[in-house]
């Protein structure tokens, strides 16, 4: 006879193990471009990420590195930005200027039949660039529009105000672009920026989708003809500037909900020593990381004061922070803040126990693997270890580094990283 | 080409499967075939308040996430108008766990008082995020019974007025739950590195023992013809005045609906599209405009909005694209700009097909509207558009007596 169906009792769920990630294949240009290949996936689709070193800026300078990065696709000699926008569109393909706080990005997708004039447009953007004023004033008005409606989003300036109690508001990574900077930033500004960190300037390339080594012909013919010098972009002096930390509430009248908040700056050795990189985003995971945290869990659900409360370990190159997040009812704000306080001290008060050390840590192994089911997602682990310095099999061993992490180590980590410093902001 | 074996559980669940060796996960996609059309015009936002309970935990498992995350495994879920729906991923090896799981929430809640008063809140807290905390964020809840005056769709599915989510009780939850969450309502896809003996067995097993319901029949009032152009005015705390036109469109099954979404991409879907080129980049009397339609599956809307430049009044923005639409009206497309927007819309598809979970939840849907074969014509329907096909519909949709117009004015401060 059949057993009757338990449905008390879990069907038996096996540990996962590591999982091997497709590697990357690296070819160096005839011009001394890097580019690492990855193969990947069943659909014809490409990815193409070109990363340049812009330097890290503050102030106005922000702003016209912003504007330089945009900028790019606003015309050449032989292009308007209209004919060059039709142009893409007409391949279906997407292109993404993105100009980062550590670098700026050129970025494109498109199905791989279209690869090789989707490469020479991005080659002659790069090359070619014209910067017409009347393109520039439009960025310009686009951009300080989307400025001005941003600022009424109270998520948006308390994400500011922190950030700036951080790092300072002088300091790159504090440092938030304002209408003001956006507006007076010229043609020749931009011009002289685009001379100084792309023209002609050195870059790297990762590519990832149903790639192919034959399709190296199609980089070398196209981004491996433009004469390429090597560029150092200034660097920061060492970590973050120690700043004391804030305590600042910013009413904002007809908000209906606060937007908290609260972390500090980490002294992470990076790229050095990883394992204290994976136990700390472990320790932050089981604090703020998953549905089963203990932020949400408290927080949202027993509580029921926000919709939704995170927590981040967010590394730059140069710095690394944890910020902790959430809208909130408005009038329970403090203590929903003190609620947040509570949790951040009971990871050092006590150790997290085995049981929950096992959810924590097999969800992020699962969450991990399940990433990895298209070439793109891979390509962005390997961005992630080329960006931070870390070993190129860091993720092959991911799954089994993880289990080797104990409850000593999380609160060693804790003790190490969450202790006091805090700043905390909340707006609206 | 998505391929997939399908079967119906004697208890009427449908099941698909489609197997992909490819990825070391399996996802499992349960569609309820309900969304916020089938609430009562006085209980309102319940098919979402509904998603949110079904995380409360069930008849034998007093937690639904925890033992997920315990396999490897994640999971979200949405409601929209038309319907609900699941999803989980997990590690291939662990796939009986979200068989677990989420046969024994279909079999029933544990209809825990507290969890109500908790996701109560919760909901309440969603709804200001989204849509009264952020500049703009009520425009929806606007537009949409200005658009609709009989059928469901004239409330947002987070509810029509919060005292509707206050006010629920646990008489109502029982009720709605034993009316639409049944088998026989449902579609279960499973997806990636599973076979579909696999799945047979494990669908048996789990889903097999759960008894039908009595679903009642969809009647759904038919929205009438709009025959007069319908306007409001506001006035908002927001930086930027803005401007919101919606039209009347057909349903998602109608023949005309791939010419309906590819006239969407024509005039507002890149930098390249007519209202963008136009008005934006030549005339610079707009900032920002796009276009796109609301694909529902009953009725849906054609949907502009845009935001002037500086010195542009709303009437002024609102006259300059109807210059552009009465010439989408007036000619033919040339070829080469047709081709564009299929040669968009097929790249679209192809990239939304990478991520096994969107085959999954592309799978289900299609076999809500009737026939899972759907997602895979859909290429072919595309490429048959003609220009012919998109002016028809261009003179039919939008014309000014479909239309209602919202001009939302920022505040002088």
């Amino acid at each position: 006879m059949e057993q009757p169906l338990d449905r008390t009792i879990a069907p038996q769920a096996f540990a996962l193990e590591d999982f091997p990630l497709a590697r990357p294949q690296t070819f160096i240009l005839p011009n001394g471009i890097r580019l690492r290949l990855i193969n990947a996936g069943v659909q014809p689709t490409v990815n193409v990420q070109l990363n340049f070193n812009t330097g890290r800026s503050a102030g106005k300078q922000r702003a016209v590195a912003y504007l330089t990065n945009k900028m790019l696709a606003e015309g050449t000699k032989h292009r308007s930005a209209a004919s060059l926008m039709a142009a893409i569109d007409q391949m279906g393909a997407f292109l993404e200027l993105s100009p980062g706080l550590d670098h700026s990005e050129v970025e494109f997708y498109c199905l791989h039949k279209h690869l090789r004039p989707m490469l020479g447009l991005v080659q002659e953007m790069l090359a070619e660039s014209v910067f017409p004023e009347r393109q520039l004033e439009k960025l310009k008005n686009v951009t300080a529009q989307g400025i001005r409606i941003n600022l009424e989003k109270t998520a948006t300036v308390a994400t500011n105000l922190f950030r700036e109690s951080i790092f300072g508001a002088t300091h790159p990574y504090g440092s938030v672009i304002t209408e003001q900077q956006l507006l007076d930033s010229s043609q020749e500004e931009v011009q002289q920026f685009y001379e100084q960190y792309y023209a002609g300037k050195s870059f790297e390339i990762i590519a990832a989708g149903q790639l192919e080594p034959d399709d190296v012909q199609l980089f070398a013919e196209t981004l491996g003809t433009l004469p390429v010098s090597h560029i150092t972009a200034p660097t920061l002096s060492g970590h973050a500037p120690a700043i004391a930390p804030v305590t600042l509430y910013q009413p904002k009248e007809n908000a209906v909900q606060s937007s908290i908040r609260i972390g500090k700056s980490i002294a992470l050795e990076q790229g050095k020593n990883s394992r204290d990189y994976l136990t700390l985003s472990l320790l932050i995971e089981a604090l703020g990381g998953y549905f089963g945290s203990r932020l949400m869990q408290n927080i949202r659900e027993e509580k029921g004061l926000t919709y939704g409360i995170y927590a981040n370990l967010v590394t730059l190159q140069q710095a690394s922070y944890v910020v902790i997040g959430a809208d909130v009812k408005k009038d329970l704000r403090e203590p929903a803040i003190s609620e947040i306080h509570k949790e951040i001290a009971g990871m050092i008060e006590q150790p997290i126990d085995t049981d929950e050390l096992h959810l924590v840590r097999n969800y992020m192994q699962g969450s991990f693997i399940g990433s990895l089911n298209t070439a793109f997602a891979i390509a962005n682990r390997y961005k992630g270890i080329y960006y931070h310095g870390l070993p190129e099999d860091f993720y092959h061993h991911y799954v089994s580094s993880l289990n080797k992490i104990t409850t000593d180590d999380l609160l060693q980590a804790a003790e190490n990283h969450l202790k006091g410093g805090f700043s905390v902001i909340s707006v609206g | 080409m998505i391929h997939y074996n399908s079967f119906v559980l004697d208890n009427g669940l449908r099941v698909l499967v489609h197997e992909d060796h490819f990825v070391p996960t399996v996802v499992l996609n349960l569609l309820y075939d309900v969304g916020s059309r089938d609430e009562r015009p006085d209980k309102t936002g319940f098919a979402h308040l509904f998603e949110h309970l079904m995380f409360g935990g069930s008849a034998n498992i007093p937690q639904y996430d925890e033992p997920l995350q315990r396999a490897g495994g994640e999971n979200n879920a949405f409601t929209s108008a038309d319907i609900t729906n699941y999803y989980l991923t997990l590690p291939a090896q662990n796939v009986e766990t979200g068989f677990w799981l989420e046969s024994d929430r279909m079999l029933s809640l544990s209809f825990n008082p507290e969890v109500l008063e908790v996701q109560r809140k919760v909901v309440i807290e969603e709804y200001k995020q989204r849509y009264l905390n952020q500049p703009y964020g009520d425009v929806w809840l606007r537009l949409r019974p200005m658009a609709y005056k009989v059928h469901p769709y004239q409330w947002a599915t987070i509810g029509r007025d919060i005292s509707h989510i206050e006010n629920a009780t646990m008489d109502d939850v029982k009720e709605f739950f034993f009316k639409y969450y049944r088998p026989n309502n449902a579609i279960l896809v499973v997806a990636g590195n599973t076979t579909t003996e696999q799945v047979k067995r494990l669908a048996d097993k789990w889903f097999g023992p759960i008894p039908a319901g009595n679903v009642p029949q969809r009647q759904l009032p038919r929205e009438p013809q709009q025959t007069e152009a319908r306007s409001q005015h506001v006035e908002a705390d927001v930086p930027v005045s803005a401007l919101y036109k919606v039209w009347h469109m057909c349903d998602r099954l109608a023949p005309e609906y791939y010419a309906t979404d590819l006239l969407s991409d024509v005039l507002g879907r890149s930098k390249s599209s007519r209202l963008y080129h136009k008005l934006v980049e030549e005339q610079r009397i707009l900032t920002s405009v796009s276009a796109s339609i609301l694909g529902s599956i009953d009725n849906g809307l054609f949907t502009v909005s845009a935001k002037p430049a500086q010195g542009v009044s709303l009437e002024e923005a609102d006259q300059a694209i109807g210059e552009v639409i009465a010439e989408v009206q007036a000619d033919l497309l040339a070829e080469g700009e047709l081709q564009k927007v299929k040669n968009q819309a097929e790249s679209t598809l192809i990239f939304g097909e990478m991520e096994v979970l969107n085959r999954a939840t592309g799978l289900a849907y299609a076999a809500v509207l009737g026939n899972p074969d759907l997602i895979n014509q859909e290429a072919n329907k595309i490429q048959a558009v003609t220009a012919v096909d998109i002016r028809q519909v261009a003179k039919q949709v939008l014309c000014p007596e479909n239309c209602s117009t919202l001009y939302y004015h920022a505040k002088n401060k």
